[in-house]
């Protein structure tokens, strides 16, 4: 690894745009460098692209310690600074158990089980956001803090 | 019914399991109604848990007690531990030297109806329970 | 409530060995007696182990534990040391420790308690009768026998107490692999998990049930999980942690768990002890949690009119 200071040749963690969220998947090992890089990509597109939420897709991650996740959850800050909430997703079961052994903060982490959950939870957020606008103040359901989905599925 | 004294040897978590397995017979022997025999066996729990925490092996010992109103447990949770160097201050809300919440010791406190401890450095530690009918 | 007494034992001699010394009535005079009589024993223990060994090749379990040679003569030198100690009579916490090992030597291969008495007794006779020259003055004699007779039973004591802890232990690995085997996580409507929790939770069960719980919402993608812990014996401060944990680790991936079935006297017990469990939710009945979980998860159930 040519140790150069402008980052061309660091692993770059790729960032999509996706029906208004920015997704980062993540499948390389977030070591300090790839980290910096991540996390300046990603602030350059939050900014640029107007996007109304940010998705960290953590299916690839088969192995994660302290260290990265306080990267994360420093990266999740930023972003949040931006006056943009991040969603978690695909964590895997070693690696939720991994961590809660480490005794990481999990307070405040939005989290999901799937990007395609991710990807819905914003798209409802919206609408209710949208309904809020738009109402003069009446609601028939109660939202609720965990997952702002709204729609009732009625059974019978 | 006569119940007799029971000594526990405390080493690792399974004595520790086993101890509080022990207390809740020993209380439902005794009389004790679940609820409260659930409390006890917490205090037991807690107790044995500091002796495999900070000394290496120690003793739980139950035995029936009587008192002015009535009969009743008593339980020692005793070890030849390093001891505690200011039983006041662990004996307040929230004191520990490994960060966790302690040795529990206030709220067992809270539990019971009697509580004793005795604890001095290089001495060990012994923490004496009781609980009424 | 100070005992003065019981502080004066732990500061000095051991105290395991000064009470089974005293449960045994074993005193001063009695090891004294049996060092003599060792004197007149001692020089023939291979008498001893030969005629010991003539008798234990007749008992049935004879070729199931000492069918090898090697290690039969292993046996039989650490035996020697056993008797020589024994007559030595010096009883302290190493003499102590010794008998221990043998009780664990004989636990572990499973040699039965009644044939470890049956030795014990045979040995007795072997050294009060076979192996006496008629030196004592009967009165002197008769002592003697009930010295030796005590240490026996002392030896005894701890070889038997060593057996029953050991077996404890097994039974309770045994109990232990049981009880792991059952964490039945429920689908119990879509997008909710339910998993009953019965017993004691210590550590290695924790992390059983995490895991089982983990792989269930990955497989299901729940949404809720529910935790009922209306069988749990006790919640002190560790269970609680190993709660607390659990949550977080299904929260990480994106499920919420709720706490059902907190009794009276654990709430009592979690408040007591100072645990705050945050932000987890926890009710008394499974059926508050579900109707909890329908919330959460958007399903609203009405009546078929």
């Amino acid at each position: 690894m040519m140790d150069m200071d402008d980052g061309s040749d660091v692993s770059r963690v790729t960032i999509q745009s996706h029906r208004g969220a920015l997704i980062a998947s993540i499948q390389v090992d977030l070591e300090a460098r790839v980290l910096r890089r991540f996390q300046s990509d990603l602030l350059e597109q939050v900014r640029s692209s107007k996007a109304r939420a940010v998705i960290i897709d953590l299916t690839g991650v088969e192995v994660m310690d302290g260290a990265d996740f306080d990267g994360l959850r420093r990266t999740i800050d930023m972003v949040s600074l931006m006056g943009t909430p991040t969603i978690l997703c695909g964590l895997r079961p070693g690696v939720a158990a991994a961590l809660v052994d480490l005794n990481v903060a999990t307070e405040g982490l939005q989290t999901s089980l799937s990007l395609d959950r991710a990807l819905d939870a914003i798209a409802a957020g919206e609408s209710r956001d949208a309904t809020l606008a738009a109402s003069d103040g009446s609601r028939d359901q109660e939202p609720t803090d965990e997952n702002p989905r709204e729609k009732a599925l009625d059974r019978e | 019914m006569r119940i007799r004294e029971r000594r526990l040897s405390i080493e690792n978590e399974m004595d520790v399991t086993r101890a509080v397995l022990e207390t809740v017979s020993f209380c439902t022997a005794a009389g004790i109604d679940r609820g409260r025999g659930q409390l006890v066996a917490t205090a037991v729990s807690e107790l044995a848990r500091n002796i495999i925490k900070y000394a290496t092996r120690g003793d739980v010992i139950l035995r029936p007690c009587a008192g002015p109103s009535g009969n009743g447990v008593e339980i020692v949770v005793e070890d030849d531990g390093p001891g505690i160097d200011d039983v006041e201050q662990a004996m307040q809300d929230h004191f520990s030297t490994s960060g966790t919440l302690g040795l529990g010791l206030p709220g067992v406190k809270r539990m019971m109806d009697e509580f004793a401890i005795e604890s001095q450095r290089g001495r060990g530690t012994r923490v004496t329970i009781r609980k009424w009918l | 409530m100070t005992d003065p007494a019981h502080y004066a034992r732990r500061t000095g001699a051991p105290d395991r060995t000064t009470e089974l010394l005293s449960t045994y009535g074993i005193e001063a005079q009695d090891l004294e007696r049996i060092a003599t009589y060792g004197k007149l024993v001692v020089g023939k223990l291979d008498v001893y182990i030969d005629m010991f060994y003539t008798w234990l090749a007749r008992q049935p379990d004879f070729d199931r534990f000492f069918s090898d040679p090697v290690k039969l003569e292993h046996v039989k030198t650490l035996q020697v040391t056993y008797w020589e100690e024994f007559f030595r009579a010096r009883v302290d916490s190493h003499y102590v420790e010794q008998r221990e090992l043998v009780g664990n030597v004989h636990a572990r291969i499973g040699l039965p308690l009644p044939t470890y008495f049956a030795a014990m007794n045979y040995s007795m006779q072997i050294f009060l009768d076979e192996l006496y020259d008629g030196s004592l003055e009967p009165a002197e004699y008769a002592a003697t026998a009930r010295s030796i007779m005590k240490l026996m039973n002392f030896d005894t004591a701890v070889v038997v107490d060593t057996y029953s802890v050991l077996t404890h232990r097994t039974i309770r690995e045994q109990s232990d692999a049981l009880m792991r085997m059952s964490t039945p996580v429920t689908a119990i409507w879509r997008d909710i998990l339910m998993l009953p929790i019965v017993g004691i939770i210590d550590s290695k069960r924790a992390q059983d049930i995490m895991n089982a719980m983990l792989t269930a919402i990955a497989d299901t993608q729940a949404r809720v999980i529910i935790m009922d812990i209306s069988g749990v014996a006790i919640v002190d401060t560790a269970v609680a942690n190993h709660l607390i944990k659990i949550t977080k680790a299904t929260k990480l991936m994106g499920c919420e768990c709720t706490i059902s079935g907190l009794s009276a006297a654990i709430a009592q017990t979690i408040v007591e002890l100072g645990i705050d469990v945050g932000n987890i939710k926890t009710m008394a009945t499974l059926r508050d949690a579900l109707a909890a979980a329908f919330r959460a998860t958007g399903t609203a159930i009405r009546d078929a009119t």
